[in-house]
């Protein structure tokens, strides 16, 4: 849902715009005082903003340098009746201006716009923030997320350049703060806007430590985060064979990832060897070769490496294991 | 589903995608690559995937390629990478699209896209 927030204090030209904007996907406040405007916009997430010039020209631009201060994202339609109006209006933020005396076709236009410039990128539902954050990293995308929490209806910005998390906004949170609590909710609706700002970078931490920072404090119920159900403990435990060749397994791996390993305990298992065989016929079906290892992830007893030998070695990894970077380490044992 | 393989096959490192059922049947394989023509090597699918080991996701890793098995509902997609191919990038194309995907109907083998 995005929220539309309008200053002024004209029920005509107020009923008018309510009537034309409100709709499925969007929604209209609107403010008649600087005060209500500006504690709207630290409580509900406005994605455009509208300010009517009728109202006291020092408000509307104290207001203004509100918005560019502290919601850079946010565009600004002006709505004014005369050339002054417009030249101020113009420095230093708004976007768009419609004059007077108002047209509610020309006004709706620009605001239809506006949303869809908001838009421009597309509209994913059902999305895992985090998971959706580290795709845009990993294509080194540059753009603007409006989040929508699917639970709660909250929204929340994501701003991406060249890939890098660069700023946030939450209610009254900004940059890092905001980003671990955007980046904590499970399933969201998501606008992209092909888009950046420019604006100081206000954060400078990378996207896998922000992440796991706001798992942390999921984890502990920061800031009425929901607390995550500990995965549930395995069952039954594997038969440990004594260790030989496996410390040499260990030995390499640590000097090969700098004792970034992941590994929690590496031990030989033969009970593996029938998997295994049925690993490699599956492979031999389609021409891939000897099979070195299997990695699998299982939600309950966590990621295992198989590495396949005569006498099978199982890697209990933990949840820091570089999984691709210990794979490529292993194949070239 | 059409979106959702191409979005796996434009993947760096991604040779081919398909769908198999639990016995190692073709569901969707656009790419025609399936070759569990075999009784041993249907024999040997079906084992693997009712193994101890299997979970939510499986990488093989093989000499000349790499074997990325992931169930999705009641079926199994199958993702062919070279060796050097990212794991992650793959696993977060899956955990994307996964949602978007319906669950089979009973007597239906394909998936389709809500959208």
């Amino acid at each position: 849902m995005l929220n539309i927030l309008f200053f002024t204090n004209d029920p005509a030209v107020q009923g008018s715009v309510e009537k034309n904007i409100s709709g499925q996907d969007r929604s209209l406040l609107t403010a008649p005082t600087y005060q209500e405007a500006v504690n709207i916009l630290g409580n509900i997430f406005i994605s455009l903003m509208v300010v009517d010039f009728k109202l006291s020209h020092i408000k509307c631009r104290a207001l203004l340098e509100h918005v560019r201060d502290l919601y850079p994202d946010i565009p600004v339609v002006t709505v004014s009746a005369s050339q002054l109006d417009k030249e101020d209006a113009l420095n230093p933020r708004s976007t768009s201006y419609v004059a007077n005396p108002f047209d509610s076709n020309a006004f709706n236009q620009v605001i239809e716009a506006e949303i869809q410039n908001l838009i421009q990128g597309g509209t994913i539902t059902n999305v895992s923030p985090p998971l959706f954050a580290q795709l845009l990293e990993m294509e080194q995308r540059t753009c603007i997320l409006r989040i929508f929490e699917k639970k709660t209806k909250n929204g929340g910005l994501l701003v991406f350049r060249d890939g890098m998390l660069v700023d946030a906004r939450y209610k009254g949170f900004r940059a890092m703060d905001a980003a671990c609590r955007v980046l904590a909710w499970e399933e969201a609706d998501v606008f992209l806007q092909n888009a950046n700002y420019q604006e100081t970078e206000t954060i400078d931490t990378d996207l896998k430590s922000i992440i796991m920072r706001s798992v942390h404090m999921k984890d502990e119920g920061h800031a009425s985060l929901p607390k995550q159900q500990s995965p549930a403990p395995a069952t039954s435990q594997p038969k440990k064979q004594p260790v030989s060749k496996t410390k040499n397994l260990a030995t390499y791996l640590a000097k090969e990832m700098g004792g970034r390993s992941g590994v929690d305990d590496i031990y030989q298992d033969p009970s593996l060897t029938g998997t295994l065989d049925h690993a490699q016929s599956l492979g031999d079906a389609f021409d891939l070769g000897r099979l070195k290892l299997v990695y699998s992830d299982n939600e309950s007893t966590g990621a295992n490496i198989i590495v396949a030998g005569s006498q099978p070695t199982k890697l209990k990894l933990n949840a820091h294991c570089p999984r691709d970077r210990i794979i490529q380490s292993i194949t070239r044992y | 589903m059409k979106d959702f393989f191409d979005a796996l096959i434009g993947l760096e490192h991604v040779n081919g995608a398909l769908i198999l059922d639990e016995e190692g049947q073709t569901v969707y394989d656009p790419f025609e690559l399936s070759r569990l023509d075999r009784s041993d090597s249907t024999s040997a699918w079906s084992a693997l995937i009712r193994s101890d080991i299997y979970a939510k996701e499986m990488d093989l890793v093989f000499e000349t390629g790499r074997l990325y098995i992931r169930k999705i509902y009641s079926n199994y997609l199958l993702v062919f990478m070279d060796p050097e191919g990212s794991a992650a990038s793959l696993t977060l194309t899956c955990d994307l699209y996964e949602p978007q995907l319906e669950k089979p109907k009973p007597g239906k083998k394909f998936f389709k896209l809500f959208f």
